[in-house]
């Protein structure tokens, strides 16, 4: 006799159904697992051997094997156990097999028969309907999570017994479910707390509205980490939509804190010494990486120029098409990489170069060296690029409060409003995911624009692209002016923020 | 009752049960330099090889478990030692494991077919 159970495993960001079938014969003790499983799933055999003994069910002494079918893909993580010891307690005769009809079971088995929390429930559960489940079993720490898909029931239970119980007559354990609380956008660092700098606020205000990547270049106190810290307050909520793909991501690298859909954009700054595999995603099987992370979010990359080079331009092709494709021996994914990035630098070395107060230390070799560790390619694909002055002491003695980030973000959200309900027939909803065809489609320019634009254009020497993003910085100030006219004061302000001395 | 005398007392027990089941005992403790056969037996026109697991109470697991891949595949090249040594003829071999479990109110006693070779 053949026992079968359903299960799921992740492949990026894909769900695939697992069928699980089992067979005991006669023979020496043997439990062996195929249809390639990792060795996560490897080790299944001995926690199901061990929950299913301190669970006081008898372990059948035969010679066990347990297919996962499709054959071919490759099951990782430990969210296969259940299944496993639900289809050998079918074969047992413990369970009757149409008990089990229409379930899907997750969940991570420990030794003792507890059910541990597993990684990618959320989208599993969103799949369901697409595989014909009618009910999906998982372990009661993942139950909200499960139930945020909304679309199939879903029970949680805490341990085998229970599982097994209730296969049986039916009852489910009592469910335990924490009441789904909002979260608010919090940061630790408000605008109203940063003395001076209106114009950095100004441009991360235009990059919040649009979604451009921001370059902020100062001495050191200028206060250019402490903006970017704060940048996340200005931001507005996620829609749902942009919530349910965070928060698949998120589920399956397993950050998803308990119960909650992420409504609030990430905000990822990782370390400069992190790996090109880190930064974009990896692994023999591919792992999301921080752009993944930051998905319709911010990565902020502080020190831009201490990164690794090869790190640095790995971020080329995500900046361009908002996806990721990581090939490796076991397959290829794609994740999805739509976010801001924002990076700050010093001028140079010591970090004064072109400071009003201090005098820099570097010879001009030096300064060469340390800028041509960000390539032109990088620096093309950063829409707004912005030098920083010191604060002068008059500003710091300021005692008045700068406007709250709270204030920024309704401006913010207004813009974003105007936008996506412009591009309410596009696949995106801002304007830095405009591409050439939709900037023609879109724009609305007057004539004094167009001609400041070429006259820019030509004497900054820009390419295509940059020429490209100049529009689009002055469609996202033009929107913040409550515009969707780009006037010549909006592409005046937007070649500002081309104007840069670092490419000199 | 030592680990060495329960081993004996257990392959006692089982030559006596596999009498009664038709199975004649050809030699017993074959030694071969890789280790030793228990029990070699003979039943119809077959020639079995049988290992025998003794235990008392069934905390630490069943004996059938303590064949372990590495025991099984000393056992099988002793087999072969045999073979190479002995010649009568008898088709099928069998490979046996004979469990022995000592329970406070009965001793329970299984056969487990490991491998069955068909020479033609």
């Amino acid at each position: 006799m053949i026992a079968k159970t359903f299960s799921a495993t992740n492949w990026g960001m894909e769900v695939i159904p697992v069928e699980v079938e089992v067979e005991i014969s006669k023979g020496l003790p043997n439990f062996i697992i195929v249809g390639l499983p990792d060795q996560a799933v490897q080790e299944s055999t001995e926690r199901v051997r061990s929950a299913l003994k301190n669970m006081g069910m008898a372990f059948p002494p035969g010679r066990i094997v347990i297919n996962m079918a499709p054959a071919d893909l490759r099951k990782k993580g430990p969210n296969l156990d259940l299944s496993v010891a639900i289809a050998i307690l079918i074969h047992e005769g413990v369970i009757s097999a149409k008990q089990v009809n229409g379930r899907l079971f997750i969940g991570e088995l420990s030794l003792s028969g507890e059910l541990r929390s597993v990684e990618g429930v959320l989208p599993i559960a969103l799949s369901l309907p697409n595989h014909h489940v009618s009910e999906i079993i998982v372990p009661m720490a993942n139950l909200e999570e499960a139930r945020l898909a909304r679309k199939v029931p879903s029970l949680g239970f805490n341990n085998l017994q229970e599982v097994v119980s209730f296969l049986k007559d039916g009852i489910p354990p009592e469910q335990i479910i924490d009441t789904i609380v909002d979260s608010d956008i919090t940061t630790e660092i408000d605008f109203t707390d940063i003395k001076g700098q209106p114009l950095a606020k100004r441009v991360l205000e235009i990059s919040g509205a649009g979604g451009h990547n921001t370059l902020l270049v100062g001495s050191p106190g200028s206060g250019k980490t402490l903006l970017c810290r704060a940048y996340p307050g200005i931001l507005p909520i996620l829609t749902e939509g942009e919530s349910i793909e965070v928060s698949k991501i998120f589920s399956i690298a397993g950050y998803l804190k308990k119960g909650k859909l992420i409504n609030i954009p990430p905000f990822r700054s990782p370390h400069h010494t992190i790996s090109t595999i880190g930064l974009i995603g990896g692994g023999s099987i591919p792992k999301p990486g921080e752009i993944t992370l930051s998905h319709r979010g911010v990565l902020f990359m502080d020190e831009l120029t201490e990164f690794k080079r090869e790190a640095l331009e790995a971020l080329r092709q995500p900046l361009e098409s908002s996806t990721v494709t990581i090939a490796r021996a076991s397959g290829s994914l794609t994740y999805p990489s739509k976010f801001i990035l924002l990076s700050a630098i010093n001028p140079c070395p010591c970090g004064y170069y072109g400071d009003t107060i201090k005098d820099c230390r570097c010879s001009p070799g030096e300064i060469k060296k340390y800028r041509s560790k960000i390539s032109g390619p990088i620096l093309d694909r950063i829409d707004l690029h912005l030098e920083m002055p010191s604060l002068k002491i008059e500003e710091l003695k300021e005692t008045g409060n700068a406007e709250p980030s709270s204030e920024v973000r309704k401006r913010v959200e207004k813009a974003r409003k105007i936008q996506r309900e412009r591009y309410k027939d596009e696949k995106f909803s801002l304007n830095s995911e405009l591409n050439p065809r939709t900037i023609k489609k879109y724009l609305d320019i007057t004539r004094e624009g167009k001609q400041l634009l070429e006259m820019g254009a030509r004497r900054l020497g820009l390419t295509g692209r940059a020429y490209d993003k100049v529009i689009k910085v002055a469609m996202t100030i033009g929107n913040l002016n409550n515009s969707t006219t780009v006037r010549s004061e909006h592409i005046g302000e937007a070649l500002t923020y081309r104007e840069s001395t670092f490419y000199e | 009752m030592n680990k060495k005398e329960l081993g004996k007392w257990g392959e006692d027990y089982a030559l006596t049960k596999l009498k009664k089941e038709g199975y004649s005992l050809i030699v017993r403790n074959f030694t071969s330099p890789y280790g030793e056969l228990d029990l070699v037996m003979k039943k119809d026109r077959s020639l079995c090889f049988v290992e025998v697991k003794t235990k008392r109470g069934l905390e630490f697991g069943l004996p059938r478990e303590e064949v372990t891949e590495k025991k099984l595949n000393h056992i099988k090249k002793a087999v072969l030692y045999y073979l190479n040594r002995n010649s009568n003829n008898l088709n099928p071999i069998f490979l046996y494991v004979a469990e022995v479990i000592i329970l406070p109110e009965e001793i329970k006693f299984e056969l487990i077919q490991v491998v069955k070779i068909h020479d033609s």
